[in-house]
């Protein structure tokens, strides 16, 4: 699976919409076949999926083989605890649908059909699979094993035609970047935030996407697609899924605010004899760069128990169906080994610094004490002047 | 009952008092706060406006993104240049020229004293699908790809400087080290790499007084300062933990955020440090236990962002240890200032949109700069400082 869609793909078709005038804008879509390019399946005809079916296509694929039986490829067991407090076992991939509803909107805008723009010899075609110049497929923008002579273990075909055996080839890629990585907390496949350094991994472990890097924006909010994507490389692409998590385009999905790992345990530069990511706790930061304010991870909303053992999954029934609750309070859940952080009000901004100042109430607190205290004096009178 | 009478009208009369007495400390609070602002104000008199008139560049694009929240391709910016009356008023505005880049691709800038604008604009989604663009005289010209997006250009001794480079091996679960490069390009467009080195980063942090380049060097062994000649000779390494950024150059120092050396068990604070490019030692200039913040340093004062005195939800940017006369704000950076540090561009970060805000520091406000929905990046003031 690979990325970029979004950007990457676009840009032969950028070479054409170079002579649009300034702040025209056109929608995209590449469509390349094997005649014209290294990429080894024709793009398909088909529909793409509405919003109800891309969220029950998620919420399947989010549950892994057991949910998505015949309709994906086989996927391998994922390792879930850290013992941090929980044991390290193998467990059945699965996935937080959350995680996989903005890998796709990043990726494709949820399409694994379009009606191609470029390459130009294509324009004019029907809606078809979306192909990339790099050989990214459909939604999940698949590009391992899908170049001219190379032989995967899943069938190529289904990924160019089936929107969920798209998505769910997608995920063992997804599952590899697990497998490799550090541990993030206690490293559990059902919560969101646990995801952070497989995200990383799945745009590819780069300087680019280290949160340090200088060429990011300084003192950055959590990444809002509406207002940021124009400026979308100032966030590392993990950041940015996150940011869709909590800004869901269009009210796909139901927004929740995600816990970030903390940049000063992020180092890779540290006189390290290894260049892997290493363990680092649980993240708490209410953004990319706010650690002052502080956030409880999230459990995916699509996986209703946490998965004990390398058998099936416990309480699948719980898997959600189409209907996203958008105005839903955001959970902040317990697991087996302790409950997660209670979340903070996004405004409670802790006290930093060696001062260790008790803050000063504000004219609210001060006001709401004169008028509770002319209350309780009134009510008094009132009682006396009754009693006499 | 009179024993509960009485009771209850004591605890309203402490709860008046109590209310008074915390009202009274807040005013006094924000008194003291305002009084120090106010003084800061009259005294900030760092440089004079008056009869002078000066430009400053931003880089402007359309957002891309619709009213769906679906992406659209945006293929270009704009160079545009912004006179400043000697009023201290925005008097016009011209584009210069216009760069392609690829769809939701960064672009960042740098002008030399001569109005003369260098662009990188990512025209591929790789890491180094980047181009320098020179924009001179409403001509644009293409002087390397193989730039590493998101980065900064430089410009000094004659030439412009820039980060190179192509993607290393990758091995799974490993971040990726790549072979980089940065090279000048002479007025004709002549090519001489400076410095070169498989790392994770080779950030260009400026010049020191004698026109050597400074380079932030990121290697899996530890992270430095490298001084390089002209012609490419390695002068000096100081090493610097690798969470460093936001680089400015003001006389004898280079002055960065960074992040203190973790020890286990003991969480250590963000840090405002100065470099002495003479005596080569490092000094602590300010330190922030939850956020890194962002310096600027310019006419022998390092300006810096932290929290805020009158509010613990906000931040403030501080101009040596006394508030900038500067509105606060979530997170607030000085992005570029003019040569007579009269003017100034500041980024006003929020979670509702950050906002780019260009001000008179001389006390006559700040004016805002993209409230048409327009993106911008600043480049910077004709011959001014930009922070890096």
């Amino acid at each position: 699976m690979n990325r970029k869609l979004s950007y990457s793909l676009a840009i032969l078709a950028a070479s054409v919409l170079l002579a649009v005038p300034r702040g025209a804008r056109a929608q995209y879509c590449p469509s390349y076949t094997p005649a014209i390019s290294n990429c080894g399946i024709n793009p398909v005809s088909g529909v793409n999926p509405t919003t109800a079916e891309w969220q029950q296509i998620f919420t399947k694929v989010g549950g892994g083989k057991a949910s998505w039986g015949t309709a994906g490829p086989d996927i391998s067991t994922m390792g879930s605890g850290c013992g941090k407090p929980t044991p390290s076992t193998q467990v059945p991939a699965h996935f937080p649908c959350d995680v996989l509803f903005a890998i796709a909107y990043q990726e494709s805008g949820w399409n694994q059909f379009c009606k191609p723009t470029t390459p130009s010899s294509q324009v004019g075609q029907p809606v078809r699979t979306i192909v990339s110049f790099d050989c990214g497929y459909g939604v999940g923008q698949v590009t391992s094993g899908m170049h001219k002579g190379e032989t995967p273990s899943f069938d190529r075909a289904r990924v160019a035609a089936e929107t969920t055996y798209n998505l769910a080839t997608g995920t063992r890629i997804l599952r590899d970047k697990w497998a490799a990585t550090g541990c993030v907390g206690d490293n559990l496949p059902e919560v969101i935030e646990h995801y952070y350094y497989a995200l990383w991994a799945y745009n590819g472990i780069a300087y680019s996407n280290n949160p340090n890097n200088p060429n990011k924006k300084a003192g950055r909010a959590v990444y809002n697609p509406a207002k940021d994507s124009g400026s979308q490389t100032s966030w590392t692409y993990q950041e940015r899924l996150f940011g869709m998590v909590e800004y869901p385009s269009g009210g796909r999905w139901r927004s929740q605010a995600l816990a970030y790992p903390n940049r000063a345990n992020i180092s890779t530069a540290a006189g390290n004899t290894t260049t892997k990511l290493a363990d680092t706790p649980e993240p708490t930061c209410a953004s990319p760069t706010d650690c002052a304010t502080r956030r409880g991870v999230h459990r995916s909303q699509c996986i209703a128990a946490p998965v004990t053992d390398a058998g099936t999954i416990v309480d699948s029934g719980g898997l959600r169906d189409s209907a996203i609750d958008a105005t839903s309070p955001d959970a902040t859940v317990d697991y087996p080994g302790g409950p997660f952080p209670i979340e903070t009000p996004a405004d409670e901004r802790q006290s930093s610094g060696c001062s260790c100042e008790i803050p000063l109430a504000d004219g609210g607190a001060s006001a709401g004490m004169i008028v509770s205290g002319i209350a309780l004096l009134l009510r008094v009178f009132r009682r006396q002047r009754r009693t006499s | 009952m009179r024993i509960l009478d009485r009771g209850i009208a004591v605890l309203g009369a402490a709860l008046v008092l109590g209310g008074v007495a915390l009202a009274m400390q807040k005013q006094a609070t924000d008194g003291d706060a305002r009084r120090r602002i106010s003084a800061e104000r009259n005294s900030t008199k760092i440089g004079d406006s008056k009869g002078k008139s000066s430009q400053f560049f931003l880089l402007e694009s359309a957002r891309d993104i619709d009213t769906n929240g679906d992406p659209v391709a945006v293929v270009q910016s704009d160079v545009v240049a912004i006179e400043v009356a000697a009023s201290g008023k925005i008097a016009s505005r011209r584009v210069v020229g216009r760069v392609p880049r690829s769809p939701r691709g960064s672009v960042r800038g740098v002008v030399d004293g001569a109005g003369t604008v260098f662009v990188v604009a990512n025209e591929e989604d790789r890491d180094f699908g980047a181009s320098l663009y020179k924009v001179d005289g409403g001509r644009v010209i293409k002087l390397t790809d193989g730039a590493l997006r998101g980065s900064r250009p430089l410009v000094a001794n004659g030439a412009v400087y820039t980060e190179l480079g192509a993607e290393g091996a990758a091995h799974e679960g490993e971040v990726r080290v790549d072979d980089l490069q940065v090279a000048a390009f002479d007025a004709s467009g002549g090519k001489s790499v400076i410095y070169a080195g498989r790392a994770f980063a080779l950030h260009l942090a400026g010049t020191d007084q004698d026109g050597d380049l400074l380079i932030y060097d990121v290697r899996p062994d530890g992270a430095a300062i490298v001084t390089v000649s002209r012609q490419g000779r390695v002068l000096r390494r100081d090493s610097v933990e690798p969470f460093a950024r936001d680089f400015t150059r003001d006389g004898e120092r280079l002055v960065f955020a960074n992040h203190s050396p973790s020890t286990p068990g003991h969480e250590t604070p963000w840090t405002v440090e100065a470099l002495d490019l003479v005596h080569h030692t490092q000094t602590v200039l300010h330190e922030e236990r939850a956020f890194q913040p962002a310096p600027f340093a310019f006419g022998g004062t390092a300006w810096f962002t932290a929290s805020s005195p009158e509010n613990a939800n906000e931040t403030r940017m501080f101009r040596g240890r006394v508030p900038a006369p500067l509105a606060a704000a979530e997170f607030t950076a000085m992005e570029a200032i003019d040569a007579a540090g009269t003017h100034a561009l500041v980024r006003h970060e929020e979670a509702r949109g950050d906002r780019l805000m260009f001000v008179d520091l001389n006390g006559a406000g700040e004016t805002p700069l993209d409230e048409d929905g327009m993106m911008r990046a600043v480049v910077g003031f004709a011959g001014g400082e930009v922070v890096r």
